[in-house]
């Protein structure tokens, strides 16, 4: 069995979300599942990884089934096996809960908002495939990500989010997993969620902010990432040489940021001061004018005579 | 420090979204739209209509149901059903929820915060999963949309709007559908999506009354909407009926609910 997923970065094993819970899963359960960091989503039957591929079953691309494999692999640990039916009915409904409120609000960060987006989301994918389907395929996710983001608008997403992040962190409470003691699907989807928000540097960073504000969220990740996804030390030394990069394309962003709120502060202003412009009231005048003009001649208020001094000339 | 003050703007959004809700005013001459719910409303609508109407026998507050044929197109994000109250317009469960907890009416007080949670995580389990699968039978299933979907969705226009309508409303669906990667399900996920719905509420609910006890809140609304809708309507696809009736309990709360509430 394999398990193809997008390459590692910013201290993350994976830099992308349902990757990441993909990955995790499969390390909670220690599957013996070949991981492989790959750039060729075109491989997986939805264009899109992660992607399981087995020789005899069809490639698994959802995550509900990718835990049904994991359970019939055969391992010493079965993922979600000490659960009462209750619990495991809570499990479904919360995993459902997070689809539904903090997908979409994670979805955003990394690829509705213009600012984030242009400076990691774009630039990563685009360095990492090569050219033209780069394009291609941040067009084609980035435009899916808005169409499923259509329907709500940018407060509701970020209010429903709050919310999500602390129902999450009341359910945690001080347990060590969200059931107690052993890890379940559900700590490798919100593991996968919250992860990325935390260690990747982004400019615009509500969503960042409030997840800090949850101590017991921010312990989880740490926990869940030192247990069951600790780095190789090359590939702490190759994302430590890249870190000076992200920084600096930070930085940048964020002076962009402070500088287009400034600007747009002052047009404000003098828009306001100049109101109404002088431009616009002299063209409304010229068209009303106009079509005075064009009105009285239709109805022949005004009559013009251009026969008759051609008559005269002859 | 930026962070800081876009965040700082995001709540003073959330709060002023709030007060243009003019929680404050009175609860009077309040209006329930609808579509006619016999002949128009397609099973997902018929399930939220129905849900918002139990959500607010349970608390008690008073409303007339006027049915309009084109809610839809009144309603200002497109969502039915919409609560009018003077002049404010409130539009699906979510937010008329959200708008009577404003006011200080709810039914979650004898909750502790992690039911609380528990309920969210129920509602948006029913709402998201159960409305996903019904619109996937409406709008996907072949035999129920020519023979169902179609015919309820322009029966209120004239032609040529009675055959272009439906044609159009269904292309956007199957577009939404798919952006969310319901589309290519077969029936038999679609069965399993339903299977896992049922078990999960009905091994939530076990012999309680309600879903959290005794007292009702507004994921029991939801959930009576949506059961009560899928019992009643008959569909030419008859699996989730069948999937349900696996579930002796949820038959028995839907029931319950409507003797409690639909009986006078």
């Amino acid at each position: 069995m394999e398990l193809h997923i997008w390459p590692s970065d910013f201290g993350l094993p994976t830099i992308d979300v349902a990757s990441l819970q993909f990955l995790t899963c499969s390390k909670m359960c220690a599957s013996p599942v070949q991981v492989v960091h790959s750039t060729r989503p075109w491989n997986s039957p939805t264009g899109e990884y992660p992607a399981i591929f087995d020789q005899k079953n069809k490639p698994v691309t959802d995550y509900e089934k990718f835990v049904e494999v994991l359970k019939k692999s055969g391992q010493d640990v079965v993922i979600d096996a000490d659960l009462t039916t209750f619990e495991r009915a809570q499990l479904d409904a919360f995993s459902c809960y997070l689809h539904q409120n903090l997908n979409p609000a994670v979805t955003h960060t990394f690829w509705a908002d213009e600012l984030n987006y242009n400076t990691v989301t774009q630039y990563w994918y685009a360095s990492h495939l090569h050219f033209p389907y780069n394009l291609y395929y941040l067009e084609k996710r980035r435009k899916k990500a808005l169409r499923l983001l259509a329907s709500k608008n940018d407060t509701t997403i970020l209010k429903d989010a709050f919310m999500a992040l602390n129902t999450l962190s009341t359910k945690l409470g001080d347990n060590k997993f969200f059931c107690g003691n052993k890890p379940t699907s559900l700590d490798a989807l919100v593991f996968g969620y919250l992860a990325p928000l935390l260690r990747v540097p982004l400019p615009n960073d509500r969503l960042q902010v409030q997840l800090s504000a949850c101590p017991n969220l921010v312990r989880f990740v740490e926990t869940v990432s030192s247990i069951y996804l600790p780095l190789s030390e090359e590939e702490i030394k190759r994302q430590q040489s890249n870190r000076k990069l992200w920084n600096n394309r930070l930085a940048k962003a964020k002076a962009e940021k402070e500088l287009a709120k400034q600007n747009s502060d002052n047009e404000h202003a003098e828009n306001n001061a100049e109101e109404p412009p002088m431009r616009d009231s002299i063209l409304f005048a010229l068209g009303a004018i106009t079509l005075s003009l064009v009105f009285a001649i239709h109805t022949g208020i005004l009559q013009v005579s251009v026969e008759d001094e051609e008559i005269a000339t002859e | 420090m930026i962070a800081q003050m876009s965040g700082a703007g995001v709540i003073t959004q959330l709060v002023t979204d709030a007060l243009s809700m003019n929680a404050q005013q009175d609860w009077e001459d309040v209006s329930l739209f609808t579509p006619y719910l016999n002949d128009q409303a397609l099973i997902n609508e018929y399930a939220d209509c129905l849900a918002v109407q139990t959500f607010l026998r349970m608390t008690s507050l008073p409303f007339n149901v006027r049915q309009r044929p084109n809610v839809e197109f009144i309603s200002p994000d497109g969502i039915i059903p919409l609560l009018r109250i003077n002049k404010t317009l409130i539009t699906g469960f979510h937010q008329i929820v959200d708008f009577v907890h404003k006011k200080g009416v709810t039914l979650t007080s004898h909750l502790s915060e992690i039911q609380v949670a528990d309920m969210r995580a129920n509602i948006s389990m029913i709402d998201s999963l159960l409305t996903n699968i019904e619109l996937y039978i409406l709008w996907k299933h072949d035999e129920t949309y020519q023979k169902v979907t179609k015919d309820r969705y322009g029966s209120v226009y004239h032609w040529p709007l009675s055959t272009i309508l439906p044609i159009l409303k269904r292309r956007s669906v199957l577009s939404e559908l798919s952006d969310k990667d319901w589309e290519a399900k077969s029936l038999d996920e679609i069965g399993e999506q339903a299977e896992k719905v049922f078990r999960t509420v009905s091994v939530q609910l076990g012999t309680n009354k309600y879903l959290t006890g005794e007292l009702p809140t507004e994921a029991d609304a939801l959930l009576f909407g949506h059961l009560y809708t899928l019992i009643t309507v008959r569909l030419p696809l008859t699996n989730l009926t069948n999937i349900l009736k696996k579930y002796p309990n949820l038959i028995e709360f839907t029931k319950r609910v409507e003797q409690a509430y639909f009986k006078q």
